[in-house]
């Protein structure tokens, strides 16, 4: 029996130690933290890991948390010592995340698709570039309604007394700046920036006709499950609750028109792998990865080559020029500074008045 | 006669004559307090004095802004006044519900005592959120209570169980009753049952037997089961959070939403502190009322 000289042998193990090394030397290794639940499968799904097939040599880790303000805390807490490497989170939270150098100012010629990504939310540049647009949603029971509305007024419709779920504390945040707003508006008062006191008083008067203030787990099980019948929602989590209930949750993008919600991909400051990093943002900011995106969970693509088939444009009313026109224009960059101007009101007029 | 190592004459004079034994084995357990809890409460107090530009931004700048804030808001009064009465209320309540149970377990034969007691507390066993998410489904206004009410005729709309402050109490005193029945236990060492025979025998009917006797007796149990409540119903979170339905605001619930919401971190730090105020003089008022009963 021949056997291989100590020779071979010898080359073999160099040549796959040498191999072995130069493929570790390439792979590298990134975390990206983001919402979890359905964001997180339908994001893992739909983005990372095809992604991860077309640059097998980036692994990336998604890392869920409960929302932006969480991952903001934990970008505070590893600022010296960074375990992240991207983050997609809220436009709001990204303003404070760069005024405290958080977050690395990405050259966007570094990311080849950045000149396709629409206008509306691009304020941080490379720093934070929108990865979703999100739509506010007025969602019901399918029972509870028997001419399903059409309009932000359902909220304060006399029949629903005690069935209106609106979700303003506990994380409620953006969604109860966005209502202020809304309901401004439906006061006759169309610039938040000038006075909300209308949109307050509005809300004090819907107040003793709300059940919760904190809907747990959240609106959307309430309305689904007939605990309540009418609240509000995000479009994209309306669409996929309406596919898990079979429909018994409804949600409608009002006459009045809606406001939008931006999330942003932004590269941690003082994170390694800056280059995969990098490439995976990028490639996040693809038509494919929008389209695939939009696809499995409504929210509008970012970039303006996506293309997304008809069904799944229907259910996302960014994708309707009707809505879009409709679309009620709020300046992120300033609601940070109007963020505890419109949340005070909350805890000390409207949701006392209901109790 | 052997002689035992005490700490050495140049350590601090509160050690001296402490075996250095003892020392030694104390310090694990010093580090890991100085380590998991001093240090995280001097960060805490020193993040209170942070400066925070609007939207929550940190800065480098340190303020007593924070404290002068929340001294000359009028909200935070009411927060106090809301987290007081409210720990102050379900103590009150948890004990009139738990003093039966412990003084029946004080008396009850031995071979009953342990069963019963496992009873009395393996609602320990299950996590206080599950608890409480039970009780969502049995307050509700679909919920079981509501059901058998409304089905019975007894009432014609549900009424409100949940989302409130009642739903808080209800929520809380469960949660706690384990917790003050074991304390009540642990302090009614001093009752013996022929403290009221003598007391019966001199004439007293029972009310004065209980007012006299057994309560003076059990005063140090009632005493570290309500500061164990009060400061367990003061901190706590999760119940006030999904039993409240945005409606009960306490320090607790402000801690929070500073944190996670407005991400104001030196405002919710500085609450921290008071609150950690709040403990202390609840822990110096417990251990004069512990002296007097002693």
């Amino acid at each position: 029996m021949n056997r291989p000289s100590k020779k071979v042998l010898s080359a073999a193990f160099v040549a796959t130690t040498i191999l072995w090394g130069s493929q570790i030397a390439n792979a590298a290794d990134i975390t990206v933290m983001g919402y979890r639940g359905p964001f997180e499968e339908n994001y893992v799904k739909s983005v990372v890991e095809p992604f991860m097939k077309a640059h097998p040599d980036i692994k990336v880790t998604f890392y869920g948390v409960q929302n932006a303000a969480t991952s903001l805390g934990n970008m505070r807490a590893q600022r010296d010592a960074p375990q992240v490497n991207a983050v997609i989170y809220d436009l709001s939270v990204a303003k404070i995340a760069k005024e405290e150098g958080l977050i690395a100012d990405v050259d966007p010629a570094k990311l080849p698709n950045y000149a396709d990504v629409a206008d509306i939310g691009k304020d941080l540049g490379g720093a934070a570039v929108p990865i979703t647009y999100d739509t506010l949603s007025l969602i019901y029971n399918r029972d509870a309604f028997a001419t399903a509305p059409t309009s932000w007024e359902a909220l304060w419709d006399k029949a629903q007394d005690g069935k209106v779920a609106l979700p303003a504390q506990g994380g409620g945040d953006i969604q109860a700046i966005l209502l202020t707003i809304i309901a401004n508006r439906l006061a006759g008062e169309e610039n938040y920036k000038d006075t909300i006191d209308p949109g307050v008083d509005k809300l004090v008067e819907l107040a003793p006709r709300v059940q919760t203030w904190e809907p747990k787990p959240d609106a959307y099980t309430l309305v689904a499950n007939g605990t309540a019948s009418v609240s509000i929602g995000y479009n994209a989590r309306s669409q996929f609750y309406t596919d898990h209930t079979e429909g018994r949750l409804q949600s409608v993008g009002p006459v009045e028109g809606t406001a939008s919600q931006i999330n942003v991909i932004s590269a941690i400051e003082n994170a390694p792998e800056r280059e995969a990093t990098e490439t995976f943002m990028n490639y996040a900011l693809s038509p494919e990865a929008q389209a695939a995106f939009a696809r499995a969970m409504f929210y509008a693509p970012t970039n303006t080559k996506a293309e997304v088939d008809e069904a799944t444009r229907e259910r996302i009313p960014l994708m309707d020029p009707a809505q879009r026109d409709k679309l009620i224009d709020v300046d992120w960059m300033s609601i940070g500074d109007l963020r505890e101007d419109i949340l005070r009101p909350w805890r000390r007029q409207i949701i006392p008045a209901g109790r | 006669m052997s002689s035992v190592a005490t700490a050495p004459s140049a350590s601090p004079s509160w050690l001296r004559g402490i075996p250095l034994v003892v020392v030694l084995m104390l310090l694990p357990m010093a580090a890991i307090n100085l380590i998991a809890f001093v240090l995280p409460v001097v960060r805490l107090a020193m993040i209170s004095f942070i400066k925070s530009r609007s939207g929550g931004v940190l800065t480098d700048t340190y303020t007593l802004e924070n404290y002068v804030d929340f001294f000359t808001d009028r909200f935070s009064f009411e927060l106090i006044s809301n987290s007081l009465v409210l720990g102050f209320g379900v103590t009150l309540v948890t004990l009139v519900c738990s003093y039966p149970i412990a003084l029946f377990l004080h008396r009850v034969s031995p071979q009953w005592r342990n069963l019963l007691f496992v009873i009395t507390v393996s609602p320990l066993l299950v996590s206080s959120v599950v608890r409480t998410y039970g009780w969502m489904v049995l307050l509700g206004d679909q919920g079981v209570i509501n059901g058998i009410l409304t089905s019975t005729g007894i009432i014609q709309t549900p009424i409100r169980l949940v989302n409130n402050l009642l739903g808080v109490y209800i929520g809380m005193v469960e949660v706690l009753i384990p917790y003050m029945a074991l304390s009540l236990i642990a302090g009614f060492g001093r009752l013996d049952i022929v403290y009221e025979e003598a007391a019966a025998s001199l004439g007293a009917n029972g009310w004065t037997r209980f007012r006299r006797v057994i309560l003076p007796l059990t005063m140090p149990g009632i005493a570290l089961g309500c500061l164990l409540c009060f400061v367990l119903a003061i901190s706590s979170f999760i119940t006030p959070k999904l039993l409240g339905g945005g409606r009960v605001f306490l320090l607790a619930t402000e801690i929070y939403d500073q944190a996670v919401i407005q991400l104001e971190w030196p405002s919710a730090a500085a609450t921290s502190v008071i609150v950690l105020i709040i403990f202390g003089l609840a822990l110096a008022l417990y251990s004069r009322v512990a002296k007097r009963f002693d």
